[in-house]
């Protein structure tokens, strides 16, 4: 693919979304004009249809304002459906979101401003060219041993001279222009040092290579200007354009991360492939959701379609039968490629190649049959009572272990495990285990991404209430599955951002980490804590060590907002680095501790409390630090089991930290800690007073304070 | 054949492993939970599994946690069940001295090829001892 390309399928991605949003905005025009029903009812369709392809395109945007704008009208459009939505408001502010989108996208881009700003300077140039003495500059090359002259008529200056000022620019030019896309700034005179002008270079050579720079620089103006002149309306075609470019670039960049140079391992290509399919399936889904049929003259849309949907099934069996196991088959893996690059010819309008019809014969069912009677029973017991089920009484944790356990159970037994096989076969049971992985992967998502919205959420709680049904094996199980894996790849791109941005985070370098999560570089970079046999040793170089892994951790505990785990490993820290360190048998509590933690947390179970461990390792600080009279009653309340005296050292503590802390952003949590505990002595005692005083009155019942 | 322990408190999964490995020749001792584990028999003299696999996802308690410390008392080398697909599990049970990571994504023979593995490195590890 050539660099041209992806400029030309931005622009015509561009040219489809506003075309689209013109549209809706000549909508809101009429129905903030007209106040009869009829009006408002034609602009609300215009505006529903308008709105769903909108989404799908906004899928694309690479500018995260226009893609937030273009959700924005959805929401906004959905609104104008129901009762209070119909005040000219909320069209006055569809209407103004639809502005601000075309507005955004006639910014111009920052490539499109490096190269006007690149233009302008050579246009200087050359302009500064023409005021040069016309007669000399016949003269090719500057007089060696001859000193310019310091006289040069401040209206006409020597070729010299023009071409001693303006080399340095030229050079700068065609090194900026590197950022230009294609061949816009290809140099006619090799490029040197910017401060020492080549010898054999004369003032008519450089003005020649700066004329064709400017012209080069310029082409693009023509061919924009005349394009953007005749299009007006954009149609289907560039958006089906884009989306094939795009499918193409996928799978070019699938092949390169196979073709690194060196041989990858298993990891590396489940990677690599899942990255590829989750991609690929975003693609078919905004071709099934977005696909205007009526106005496609160059490609056959119900295959187009056919193809998106087989995609989308094909790709979740690699997803979870395959890349389930460590492996990638072959022979679906090559199914599917060929099935994008069908989609791909499609949606170019390219030259059909022979064998689209038997590759799609050969595709997996897409139906769901019906489980067997034991099966559909289990299902039932687990997901029986989900119609009930909304945002806030969903138990995720629970839901999870559900489906994990009919995960394993489809798996065992279509893998052969036990002697009984279900009725249905083990192809049918195929289907059930990538519909169930999917579900299992999506409700991990949920539960553990802070970024999960609510929408997703609702999605998957429609889908679980279905469950039972499709366990009978009803004919619309297709568009739940493909729902469902749709929602699990937006999901997992999703993961992949967040996890992408939360390492860089965690790890300046990055490149130590590169494409893991959070997780997998904890469990990787750590080696001295997790150990069961870790040593507090008094050496330094052990200590350094284990200070270093700490600090690590500490990071990634911020990173993942695990707070426990963040106070415990922030108090440790400062235990490490005591002077004479803590004893030994305490060291070892707490790195047991530690463990155990991390242990829940790798496991994606909520982390036990910590605080026993804080307050045991707090008491031997403060123990070490007051040495002086002032800080006796501290040093005597060291060993106290009073709450309120405990209560006394924790905001002794607090009081401390916010003492020599210079970055309080980076002890609120510990300090969130501390006032969690002294909050919970405190009501205990309080609860206890007012049992103790109620039962002396004879009163029952306890009132707080 | 060696005694396998299974840890898991999922019955049905539980009883369809050991019912697999008894089929492979082994024998097998179940439990749900650590309580279950001391009520046996096992670990006692003469009845020392060789293995202990242990499922991760757990409705109480921590299959990370619960795996060292079998393999800490001698009830036999660890091996982690999860199909969570998570690169993370089978990184942070290695960190954790957990060797190894099976999953019921394979099928029952590439199963049982990868627990003969275990066995065969196992037997090779007490040779060089």
């Amino acid at each position: 693919m050539t660099s041209a390309a992806p400029e030309a399928a931005v622009a015509a991605f561009n040219r489809a979304v506003d075309a689209q949003l013109s549209n809706m905005q000549r909508s809101c025009l009429a129905a903030l004009g007209d106040n009869t029903d009829e009006a408002r009812a034609s602009a609300g369709k215009t505006l529903i249809s308008g709105s769903g392809q909108l989404a799908a395109l906004a899928c694309f945007a690479t500018n995260p304002s226009l893609s937030r704008q273009c959700r924005n009208i959805r929401r906004y459009v959905r609104l104008i459906g129901s009762e209070a939505g119909r005040a000219p408001v909320v069209v006055k502010r569809l209407l103004w979101t639809i502005v601000t989108c075309r507005e955004l996208l006639s910014r111009q881009t920052a490539k499109e401003q490096l190269r006007l700003l690149l233009l302008a300077k050579v246009q200087r140039c050359i302009a500064a060219a023409a005021a040069t003495d016309a007669g000399s500059c016949t003269r090719l090359k500057p007089r060696q041993g001859v000193a310019e002259s310091p006289d040069d008529s401040p209206t006409l200056m020597m070729p010299a001279t023009w071409l001693r000022q303006n080399w340095p620019l030229y050079v700068d030019v065609q090194r900026a222009g590197g950022f230009l896309p294609g061949a816009q700034c290809q140099p006619c005179s090799p490029i040197g040092s910017r401060t020492s002008v080549p010898q054999d270079l004369t003032a008519v050579a450089l003005l020649k290579s700066l004329l064709h720079l400017q012209s080069s620089l310029a082409g693009e103006v023509s061919e924009g200007a005349a394009s953007d002149g005749a299009a007006g309306v954009a149609s289907a075609v560039d958006w089906q354009r884009a989306t094939g470019l795009e499918v193409g670039r996928y799978l070019h960049t699938y092949q390169q991360a196979l073709c690194p140079g060196h041989e990858i391992d298993d990891v590396e290509r489940v990677r690599a492939t899942r990255v590829l399919i989750w991609d690929l399936i975003q693609l078919a889904s905004a071709v099934l959701s977005a696909r205007v049929a009526s106005s496609s003259q160059h490609c056959n849309s119900s295959r187009t379609a056919e193809l998106a949907s087989a995609i989308i099934i094909q790709g979740g069996v690699i997803l979870h039968l395959d890349t389930a196991a460590g492996a990638v088959d072959p022979e679906n893996m090559r199914r599917l490629l060929k099935l994008a690059l069908l989609m791909k010819t499609d949606l170019l309008g390219e030259t059909v190649t022979q064998g689209a019809e038997q590759v799609l014969r050969r595709a997996p069912a897409a139906a769901l049959p019906a489980l067997p009677a034991d099966l559909a029973t289990a299902l039932q017991l687990a997901f029986g009572d989900s119609k009930d089920l909304n945002l806030v009484t969903a138990d995720w944790r629970e839901l999870s272990m559900h489906c994990y356990q009919l995960l394993v159970r489809l798996r065992m037994l279509g893998g052969g495990y036990t002697d009984s096989l279900a009725a249905a076969g083990t192809e049918a049971l195929k289907s059930w285990r990538v519909l169930m992985g999917s579900i299992y992967r999506c409700i991990g998502y949920c539960e553990q991404l802070p970024l999960h919205s609510a929408t997703a959420q609702e999605k998957l709680l429609r889908f679980l209430k279905q469950l039972p049904l499709l366990a009978t094996g009803r004919s619309d199980s297709i568009v739940w599955q493909q729902r469902l894996l749709m929602l699990e790849a937006r999901l997992a791109v999703t993961a992949a951002r967040y996890w992408q941005s939360a390492v860089l985070e965690l790890d300046a370098e990055q490149d130590d980490f590169n494409g893991q999560s959070v997780h997998q570089a904890l469990a990787s970079g750590l080696r001295l804590l997790p150990a069961a046999s870790a040593v507090y040793s008094v050496q330094d170089d052990a200590r350094q060590d284990v200070l270093r892994e700490l600090r690590f951790l500490l990071k990634g505990a911020r990173v993942l907002g695990i707070q426990r785990i963040e106070s415990l490993v922030w108090v440790m820290i400062e235990a490490c680095q005591a002077q004479p360190p803590p004893p030994e048998v305490l060291m070892r509590r707490a790195h047991r501790s530690l463990c155990r933690m991390l242990d829940q947390a790798a496991a994606w179970q909520p982390p036990g409390s910590a605080r026993r461990m804080i307050n045991s390792l707090y008491s031997h600080l403060e123990g070490l630090g007051s040495r002086t009279d002032q800080h006796r009653s501290l040093r005597e309340l060291a060993g106290s089991d009073n709450s309120y005296q405990q209560c006394l050292r924790i905001n002794w503590r607090l009081r401390k930290i916010l003492r020599h802390s210079r970055d309080l952003d980076s002890v609120r949590v510990l300090l969130q800690e501390l006032l969690r505990s002294q909050e919970d002595m405190l009501s205990t005692s309080v609860h206890y007073a007012s049992a103790s005083a109620a039962g002396s009155l004879g009163v029952s019942g306890v009132k707080r304070l | 054949m060696a005694l396998i322990l299974v840890v898991d408190d999922f019955d049905w999964q539980r009883e369809a492993l050991c019912s697999l490995l008894q089929t492979l020749g082994h024998q097998t001792c179940q439990a749900r939970d650590l309580k279950e584990v001391r009520a046996t028999s096992v670990g006692k003299a003469g009845a020392e599994p060789v293995l202990c696999l242990v499922e991760l996802v757990r409705r109480q308690g921590n299959g990370f946690g619960l795996a060292c410390w079998l393999q800490s008392k001698g009830l036999g080398r660890a091996v982690l069940l999860s199909d969570r697909a998570e690169l993370a599990d089978r990184l942070w049970a290695r960190a954790r001295g957990i060797e190894w990571t099976l999953s019921r994504a394979l099928d029952a023979a590439a199963f049982s090829a990868q627990l003969t593995c275990i066995l065969q490195a196992l037997t090779d590890d007490k040779r060089c001892a």
